[in-house]
């Protein structure tokens, strides 16, 4: 069944790394993290599958962030709550 | 088999397979490994960079379970016989400065080009622009160790500066550690190495998810993708009504019947530790297949990828092989490694088409594509100073029962955590 979107999902600031592969979304997502304040949501556009099924979901699981991610076709956005 | 106290070194035929079945192995396990890789996204660089970028060893331990898991099975193919000893160390390198140094700047570059030696592949095979750029930096590479380096290289090789002489069985840990090649010894040693790498590498990620765990998220469950609302035109399009669960780093966790539908399906990519399993059967397949004919090198992706550019240039009538030093005592030109090479870009291309991720990948920022590039160049000489890649040194040698991937593995471990370094001022 499909999940229900959670209700922190949105956009306080968007990050478009289409094209770019790992390591860069998640360098840069960690980057944006660290210099944003607590509750900040960022979404992430990427066309890289790992970095959408793997990569950043362990890094927000590492700093115990809040994680979402939504696929059509081969685009994924990416939420991360920063706390 | 027969105990060996002073091995051989002469070609045991004793599977006696003919070139048209050791062809259609290596093809068939060249295909594998593609699609595997690129359902699985299996990447070297990938699994150690992680350890610095997100702090996850949850790759880092698949690739060290990896690397347990061939170097049991092929031991144990050895021990009771089914292989001759002879093909596991036969193509065993030389050790010496050149390991450490090569994995060093293999390392180093692969991070920044965004690829290892098989990542690099199948990524070019899905359409990622950067990863063609590595592909050609590495030939270039290749060239430049081949005109600049080798002769040098060769020359400390052959004089033992800093350096062993012989490979092959002398770099084969039954031999070390028992001055002795037997049954026996060879399955003592795989247990002696690959037990510890699969137990350090559950570890690792058993130690990575619990601390996951230990924060207790529940929305959105890391590692979940859900399909959006709006019309999927992809091969692999979802019905939002039937949402597939992606649980990339299944091992201990469990894998229902919905991951496995939807894995075949393409739906959903191969989670680590299925796609480390289907990758040491590819190997085997080359291992078996190829017993008899000294192919253990096992895998093999970077010297045929360096040698691209001597086969685009021979249809304008330049022929490296003839007058370049590297090029002209390296593989031939058509070999079953070639071929599996070939066909693991096939294999690739095929999984990214038919699971709609195949597209063409052009990064924003324009300097991604140089960068892709100066790092393949370091890739071709990296590898090419280390006598092979993450995949016909590294993961091939511990198969091999060889030492060399060890320290290959600790070496580009350090030139991975220096790219992130460099990295941390480019993003």
């Amino acid at each position: 069944m499909a999940e229900t979107r959670p209700e922190w999902i949105r956009a306080d600031i968007s990050v478009d790394l289409q094209g770019e592969s790992c390591p860069i979304p998640e360098m840069t997502v960690a980057k944006r993290l660290k210099n944003a304040a607590p509750g900040t949501v960022i979404e992430v556009l990427t066309d890289h599958q790992p970095a959408a099924t793997d990569t950043l979901p362990a890094l927000a699981k590492g700093l115990g962030y809040q994680f979402y991610a939504e696929r059509s076709g081969n685009l994924y956005r990416v939420y991360i709550a920063k706390r | 088999m027969n105990s060996l106290a002073a091995p051989t070194m002469l070609e045991q035929f004793v599977l006696g397979y003919g070139f048209v079945f050791v062809y259609a192995i290596f093809g068939l396990a060249g295909f594998i490994m593609g699609w595997v890789a690129q359902r699985g996204n299996y990447c070297f660089v990938n699994a150690m960079s992680s350890i610095y970028t997100t702090k996850s060893y949850d790759r880092f331990g698949a690739l060290l379970i990896l690397f347990g898991i061939s170097a049991l099975a092929t031991g144990a193919l050895v021990a009771f016989g089914i292989v001759p000893a002879v093909d596991q160390y036969y193509n065993n390198f030389f050790f010496g400065w050149y390991i450490i140094v090569g994995a060093l700047i293999f390392g180093f570059g692969a991070t920044l080009a965004g690829g290892c030696n098989l990542s690099m592949l199948y990524r070019a095979a899905s359409g990622y622009l950067q990863n063609w750029l590595e592909l050609f930096g590495m030939m270039v590479g290749t060239f430049i160790f081949a005109v600049a380096i080798w002769p040098f290289q060769s020359y400390t090789m052959a004089s033992g500066i800093l350096s062993t002489k012989q490979g092959a069985y002398i770099e084969y840990l039954p031999y070390d550690i028992f001055h002795y090649v037997s049954s026996w010894s060879v399955g003592i040693t795989a247990l002696l190495l690959g037990v510890p790498l699969v137990a350090l590498g559950v570890y690792l990620q058993t130690k990575t998810r619990k601390k996951w765990a230990s924060f207790g998220i529940d929305a959105g469950t890391p590692g979940t993708v859900n399909a959006l609302a709006s019309p999927i035109t992809a091969l692999n399009s979802i019905p939002t009504s039937r949402i597939p669960t992606i649980k990339p780093s299944s091992l201990l966790g469990r894998i229902d019947i919905a991951d496995v539908k939807n894995m075949i399906l393409l739906r959903i990519p191969y989670s680590v530790n299925l796609s480390t399993g289907l990758l040491v059967v590819a190997l085997l397949m080359v291992f078996v297949g190829g017993a008899g004919y000294t192919f253990n090198y096992l895998v093999i992706t970077s010297s045929d990828g360096g040698r691209f550019l001597e086969y685009i240039l021979m249809p304008f009538g330049v022929n490296l092989a003839l007058g370049t030093p590297w090029y002209n005592n390296a593989l031939a030109v058509v070999d079953p490694s070639v071929l599996m090479v070939i066909m693991l870009i096939v294999g690739a291309f095929t999984a990214s088409l038919l699971s709609g991720d195949f597209k063409i990948r052009v990064p924003h920022q324009k300097r991604r594509l140089l960068i892709g590039f100066l790092g393949g160049i370091l890739v071709g000489i990296g590898v090419r100073i280390a006598l092979g890649c993450n995949i016909g040194m590294m993961w091939t040698n511990f198969a091999q029962l060889g030492y060399d991937g060890i320290l290959f593995l600790i070496s580009m471990l350090g030139g991975v955590g220096l790219a992130i370094k460099v990295q941390q001022h480019l993003v």
